[in-house]
C-alpha cells in the first residue's frame, strides 16, 4: 500500500496500518531527532510524538499526498531543535509563525528523484555538509556557525547556500 | 507582487527557512514576507530544499523495544510521563513571559503585522495540524487581498504610515492572556486594520463584530465581523467603512453569524 492509503486506513482507526506507517518512517523520524538531540531516550519520545500525531490527526497528512517523508522528516527535526531551545531558553520553532510549504505537494512521488537527492546529497564536499548539518541538525545561525569552524560568515553563507542548490538542482532534473 | 523596492537577501531567506532568525529579525522579515509573493515563493522552495534534505538523511535503527512501546500508546490517551513532557513542564512559565516581553517590545505596526501574519501565512508552523483546517477558512479573504495587489501596497503604505489612530482594547486587566485588540485607524481614508489576541471562540452561532463609535456621536458604524483560530488571534484588514469618519473609540461585541447593523450590549472590549 502506498502513503496515501494507509493514511486512510489509519483515518479508520486500522493498527496494522499504523504499524506499517511506523515500520516506513519510524527509522527516519528517529534518525533525525537523534541527531538533533544526541539521547536515545529522547529521540524517542519525539519520533513517538510526531508518529502518534500521525495516529491522531491523518487527515492533516492526507492532504500532503506524496510527500510524508519530506513532512515527517520536517515535523521531527523541528521538534526536536524546539527541545533544545526549550532547554536553552530561546523561541522554540513551533511559537514561530511558517508559511505554508504548499510546494511540498509537488515534491517527489517517485523513488528515483529521493535517490538522485540522496546521492547529490551524500556526495557534497565535506565543507558544505559540515555547515548544512550545522544549520538543521544543530539549529545555528550563520554567524554561530561561522564563530565555531573558524570560517568567514561570508563563506558559510556559500558553502549553505551552494549546498541547497544542489538538493534543488537535485529534484528538478 | 513584485513592486517592491528590495526582497530579501538568499541566506536571510535560508535561515528564515531554518528558523535560525534572531527575533528582531524575524519580525521585520516575516513583515516583507507577508506582503510579498515574490519572497513568499522563494522561501517556499527553501522549505522544500530542505525537506526533502532531511527526508534523505540515512534511517537509524530504534532503541530496543520502541515499537512495542510505539503500538501500545495507539490507545493510550494519557502519555507517560516521558523526559519530553518533563522539560516542558520546566519551561513553560518561561516561554510565556518571554512571549509577552516580545509583544510589549515591538513596535505597533509589526506587532499589527504578526498578527495579520497569522491569516495571511495561513500556517502555523509544519507540524501544527489542528490549525490547518481552521486557518484555511480565512484563505478566501486573503485571495481576495493577493488578487487585488494595490491594495497590499496601500496596507504596506498605512502600516508603515505614522498619522493613523492607533489604539489597543482591552478587557479588564492586561494580562498577556487577556484578550486584546489593536486598532489601526486612518479616518481621512476610512482605513482600518484590527488584531486580536488571546480571543476565546465566540458562543455557539455566534461571531464578533468590530465597531467605530464616531466622535460626532453618531450612530457606531460596523466594521467587519471576525471568528478567531484556535489559537485565539484574528485580524480584519480595511473593511467598508465610510471615509471621513472621526473615531472616538472603538468596540467589540458579540453579535449573531453573520454580524449585524447595530450592536448589540454589552460591548466585549473596547478602547480609544
Ligand atoms: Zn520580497
Amino acid at each position: 500500500m502506498d502513503d496515501a492509503e494507509l493514511l486512510e486506513a489509519v483515518a479508520r482507526k486500522d493498527e496494522s496500518a499504523m504499524a506499517a506507517l511506523f515500520d516506513r518512517y519510524s527509522g527516519l523520524v528517529y534518525s533525525i531527532a537523534l541527531r538533533v538531540l544526541r539521547e536515545p531516550e529522547l529521540a524517542e519520545d519525539v519520533m513517538q510524538e510526531v508518529l502518534l500525531q500521525v495516529w491522531r490527526q491523518p487527515g492533516g497528512f492526507l492532504s500532503q499526498k506524496g510527500s510524508l517523508g519530506s513532512w515527517l522528516a520536517v515535523v521531527s527535526r523541528n521538534r526536536a531543535i524546539d527541545v533544545i531551545r526549550r532547554r536553552a531558553r530561546l523561541t522554540p520553532l513551533e511559537e514561530m509563525v511558517l508559511p505554508e510549504p504548499r510546494n511540498l505537494q509537488r515534491t517527489i512521488e517517485d523513488s528515483r528523484m529521493m535517490d538522485r537527492v540522496r546521492e547529490a546529497v551524500e556526495t557534497l564536499p565535506e565543507e558544505q555538509q559540515s555547515s548544512l548539518h550545522m544549520a538543521y541538525f544543530d539549529g545555528l545561525t550563520h554567524i554561530e556557525i561561522s564563530e565555531r569552524t573558524g570560517a568567514p560568515l561570508g563563506t558559510v553563507k556559500t558553502r549553505i547556500r551552494s549546498a541547497l542548490a544542489t538538493v534543488r538542482k537535485a529534484l528538478q532534473v | 507582487m513584485s513592486n517592491h523596492a528590495f526582497h530579501l537577501e538568499e541566506d536571510d531567506l535560508i535561515q528564515y527557512a531554518l528558523g535560525t532568525l534572531k527575533d528582531t529579525q524575524l519580525t521585520q522579515f516575516t513583515a516583507h514576507i507577508s506582503l510579498c509573493n515574490v519572497c513568499r515563493g522563494r522561501l517556499a522552495q527553501y522549505r522544500t530544499d530542505l525537506a526533502v534534505f532531511g527526508a534523505v538523511q540515512p534511517p537509524s535503527s530504534l532503541p530496543d523495544g520502541a515499537r512495542e512501546r510505539f503500538l501500545a500508546r495507539l490507545n493510550n490517551p494519557a502519555p507517560s510521563p516521558s523526559a519530553l513532557e518533563k522539560i516542558r513542564t520546566r519551561s513553560r512559565a518561561y516561554l510565556f513571559s518571554k512571549a509577552f516581553r516580545h509583544w510589549m517590545d515591538t513596535p505597533a505596526p509589526l506587532l499589527i503585522l504578526s498578527g495579520a501574519l497569522a491569516i495571511a501565512l495561513t500556517f502555523v508552523g509544519y507540524d501544527d495540524l489542528s490549525h490547518i483546517h481552521q486557518l484555511r477558512q480565512m484563505q478566501p479573504e486573503i485571495n481576495r487581498f493577493e488578487r487585488e495587489s494595490s491594495k497590499f501596497q496601500e496596507l504596506e503604505d498605512f502600516l508603515r504610515g505614522t498619522n493613523a489612530q492607533d489604539a489597543t482594547l482591552r478587557r479588564g486587566i492586561n494580562t498577556n492572556k487577556e484578550p486584546e485588540g489593536h486598532v489601526l485607524y486612518s479616518a481621512v481614508n476610512g482605513r482600518l486594520v484590527f488584531t486580536a489576541t488571546n480571543m476565546p471562540g465566540p458562543p455557539p452561532g455566534k461571531t464578533y463584530e468590530l465597531w467605530v463609535l464616531p466622535a460626532n456621536g453618531g450612530n457606531p458604524i460596523p466594521a467587519g465581523t471576525f471568528t478567531p483560530d484556535l489559537q485565539g488571534s484574528a485580524a480584519i484588514v480595511f473593511p467598508e467603512i465610510p471615509a471621513n469618519v472621526q473615531a472616538s473609540s472603538f468596540g467589540v461585541t458579540v453579535e449573531d453569524q453573520g454580524g449585524s447593523n447595530t450592536p448589540t450590549l454589552p460591548i466585549y472590549m473596547s478602547g480609544q
